[in-house]
């Protein structure tokens, strides 16, 4: 095996991980969930790299499919420079020894009728150590280097804590003397208090044994505290990846500054929580068009000559995508109108219905939900807009649809950014194009964030 | 209104201001258990006015939980009870009701909304049956009243097409609609005191933005008060008017949020806040939580506390002295009168929150 130490100890290219939706008929495939979409990063040794998200984004799915816990379906890992998912089972074995995995909930990583001297010392079973004895004083060592003593061992699960019981699995995890610990989660059940006894013991381990880490959490308090390197990860994609100082000191990425932009501050005189994200996370098994965050993102480029303030714009993209994925529900905008402004459906035989409402309550209703002002700055917009309204509030669903479609399309939507690197760190978003596709010049000086 | 902060947090000595909406005084509740009896929450006191927020603050096993539950004592009973301690809500004694008044009184003045939102929600039920059984429990309604005033809750807590979101089922919604129905349903007989039990810590950072948001509005149109139970001080800050600090059954510290963030006086409440993550300050406070079935004399957490002195071992938990201003009190002998509070305040071991970068805000160095 011919791998440096000045090279990356994993390289990981393209990884994907697509779930096959089976349906119909036949069962057939009738679509994929695209949990892991071609992602890319290098970690060095004793480097720790994170990968932050929200629910849903993909990054345990990243996790497990890196070290092959399950299969992935498109790209390459490669491990001191092999490809791990060439190896055959002799090599995967010792692969799994060479990398240990750490779970989230320490309560059902365990198993409650084995004591923790035996669920430490089983990865050593299982990689072949039948020495009973050395075993002992394996499990006798590791137990004390991670703050709990040797006696420890004839004791059961449920005698821990939360906090002693995630010591117990770093314990178990190093066992085996691995190169790389992947961390899904370690400290989220946990206490602040005992968070930070973990997130330091992490540290101390990684120094003492020379420890590649992968950290994967939610938490972006966590992942700062303990991280060299980030990635934040949206739909199945890495938007940005950069070192961690800078990450947090200067997020390129919309969805970055959004996300930093949502965590309450411990400071009563900072309230207002910035810039707010509408919705949740789309469908990743269709996920949007273009940039996968141009659905919810507070950034969103405008076409050219639309004068609308970014909010206002924010808006009509959110209420165009519902007319578009009709999600937008007439009738029952019609009852709800009815209902608010008092009007007696009485008489009226069965369900409600748009035409049974007068247009212009039903319009006052649209634009109350979707947020959107009678009069807008720009006036191709409010043209559009009026003209779409006067569609809905007749029915036509689908000649709104067209309305909207023509005038308001941007580049986010129409144009997948690719991550590129831009002064050492990797931002995918088309606010950083210095030419879009257009031909058109954008500014390149990131906008200002909150 | 007038303010009057009781002047202790242990002993029954306590006078109130006769206005507060909640008053909470020399709360205990025990737990029954074969190994003996749990002291869940012992001696707790606080206020909340009408229309304001108060955030109960501790770790997990601190019992603020069980303090939020005893107020319309939602707890299993048996195991539970309340030996002594009294819970006024506007001038009524909670512990003196009967079932059927308690009955009128949950989800009628006093709603509660929950952690885990799936949980809480019956998947075999759509959302708008749900909503309509809160609204006609209390209620004298029409089934069509029902359904409209269905319909307008769930508008108000930024639900669109309400109408057509009636049929659906629970698991048809997201983490985030779903708690949004759940306020919904606790906002439907226009309660005076809103009780969230960690209401966002199962959602995403932005989601809980969006629900904090969401809160501050209603109660703003309401003018509700709020009862918050959480363990992030960062939601806290954001949310709170007034501070409640709990550990270990007992209350630590109370005060006005900016005081409570400012100058933490409680050694418990400094050591939570330097536990932050992004405080630089790894390594958590040694140490853990006493037995809550045998709790050793004095100060709960003087076990653990930097600043212990031989009478911190001794008697029961120290009075509420005050800390600066009559409203902001603690639980700490070196605040007693005559006592010098600078042994924590001046401290090299304790930094203040706010002297350090917080998270999440770009363009700072640490």
């Amino acid at each position: 095996m011919s791998w440096s130490r000045s090279e990356p100890i994993m390289q990981i290219e393209n990884l994907e991980k697509h779930y096959p939706l089976s349906g119909g008929l036949l069962s057939g495939e009738v679509g994929r969930v695209k949990a892991v979409d071609g992602i890319s990063f290098d970690i060095h040794e004793g480097e720790t790299f994170g990968i932050v998200g929200e629910s849903g984004c993909g990054k345990s799915t990243a996790a497990t499919s890196m070290i092959r816990l399950e299969e992935p379906t498109g790209g390459q890992v490669r491990y001191k420079g092999k490809d791990i998912t060439e190896y055959d089972s002799t090599e995967l074995k010792r692969f799994r020894r060479n990398v240990q995995m750490i779970f989230q909930d320490p309560d059902s990583s365990f198993d409650p009728r084995m004591s923790i001297g035996d669920a430490v010392a089983e990865p050593l079973i299982v990689q072949g150590m039948s020495d009973r004895k050395k075993r002992e004083a394996i499990v006798a060592d590791l137990l004390e280097r991670v703050g709990l003593s040797a006696s420890d061992m004839a004791r059961y699960p449920h005698e821990f804590s939360g906090g002693q019981k995630q010591r117990i699995g770093l314990a178990r995890a190093l066992a085996v003397n691995p190169d790389v610990i992947v961390a899904d989660e370690p400290v989220s059940a946990l206490d602040v208090s005992i968070q930070s006894e973990i997130l330091q013991l992490m540290k101390e381990l990684q120094e003492a044994f020379n420890l590649t880490i992968i950290v994967i959490s939610h938490n972006l308090g966590v992942i700062r505290e303990i991280c060299d390197r980030v990635a934040v990860m949206y739909l199945g994609e890495f938007v940005e990846v950069a070192n961690s100082e800078e990450l947090f000191n200067d997020p390129q990425h919309p969805y970055t500054r959004a996300l930093l932009s949502a965590i309450p501050t411990p400071d009563p005189r900072e309230r207002g929580l910035g810039v707010e994200l509408k919705g949740d996370v789309p469908d990743p098994s269709a996920p949007p068009s273009g940039c996968r965050f141009h659905t919810r993102c507070p950034e969103v480029i405008p076409p050219e000559n639309l004068e609308l303030s970014q909010s206002v714009w924010r808006d009509v993209l959110h209420f165009r995508q519902r007319v578009r994925d009709s999600t937008l529900n007439l009738d029952s905008v019609a009852e709800t109108a009815a209902v608010e402004e008092g009007i007696d459906t009485d008489d009226i035989d069965g369900d409600i219905s748009v035409s049974d409402v007068p247009a212009e309550t039903v319009i006052t209703q649209l634009r109350r939900e979707n947020n959107l002002p009678t009069e807008l700055a720009d006036s191709t917009a409010n043209e559009t807009l009026d003209k779409a309204f006067d569609q809905l509030a007749r029915g036509d669903l689908e000649g709104a649809k067209e309305t909207l479609e023509e005038s308001f399309m941007t580049v986010c939507e129409r144009d997948a950014p690719v991550l590129t690197e831009r002064e050492g760190r990797q931002v995918s978003c088309h606010l950083h194009d210095d030419v879009t596709t257009d031909g058109s010049m954008l500014e390149a000086d990131q906008p200002v964030s909150d | 209104m007038s303010k009057q902060p009781s002047q202790t947090i242990g002993t029954d000595e306590s006078t109130r201001s006769s206005n507060s909406l909640l008053s909470v005084s020399d709360l205990c509740t025990y737990f029954q258990t074969d190994e003996g009896v749990v002291k869940a929450v012992d001696g707790v006191s606080f206020d909340v006015q009408s229309g304001e927020t108060v955030a109960i603050v501790g770790e997990s096993g601190s019992g603020k939980t069980v303090t939020s539950e005893s107020i319309t004592r939602l707890f299993k009973s048996p195991p539970g009870f309340i030996p002594e301690g009294s819970i006024e809500f506007d001038g009524e004694e909670v512990n003196d009701m009967t079932v059927e008044e308690l009955r009128t009184l949950r989800g009628g003045r006093v709603s509660h909304i929950f952690q885990n939102p799936q949980g809480a929600l019956n998947p075999v039920y759509t959302i708008g049956w749900q909503l309509r059984e809160a609204i006609e429990l209390h209620q004298e309604v029409t089934k069509k009243e029902a359904n409209e005033k269905a319909i307008e809750l769930l508008t108000q807590v930024g639900i669109p097409e309400a109408s057509a979101r009636l049929g659906d089922y629970p698991h048809q919604l997201s983490g985030g609609m779903k708690q949004r129905v759940m306020i919904a349903i606790a906002l439907a007989c226009e309660p005076d005191l809103l009780i969230a039990d960690e209401p966002t810590t199962a959602l995403d950072v932005t989601i809980q933005a969006q629900i904090l948001k969401l809160l501050k509005s209603l109660q703003e149109e309401r003018d509700m008060a709020i009862l918050f139970i959480t363990h992030d001080l960062g939601v806290v800050a954001e949310v709170a008017d007034r501070v409640v600090v709990m550990y270990a059954g007992k209350v630590m510290e109370r005060g006005p949020v900016m005081e409570i963030f400012e100058t933490p006086s409680h050694p418990y409440t400094r050591a939570l806040l330097e536990c932050l993550p992004s405080k630089g300050n790894l390594g958590g406070i040694p140490g853990s939580l006493p037995s809550p079935i045998d709790p050793p004399d004095g100060c709960r957490f003087a076990s653990r506390c930097v600043f212990a002195q031989d009478e911190c071992l001794e008697g029961p938990q120290p009075p509420a002295y005050e800390a600066g201003t009559a409203d902001h009190v603690v639980s700490c002998i070196h605040y007693e009168p005559g006592g010098n509070p600078d042994i924590v305040l001046k401290s090299d071991a304790t930094v203040s929150a706010l002297d350090v970068d917080q998270m999440g805000v770009g363009g700072e160095n640490r």
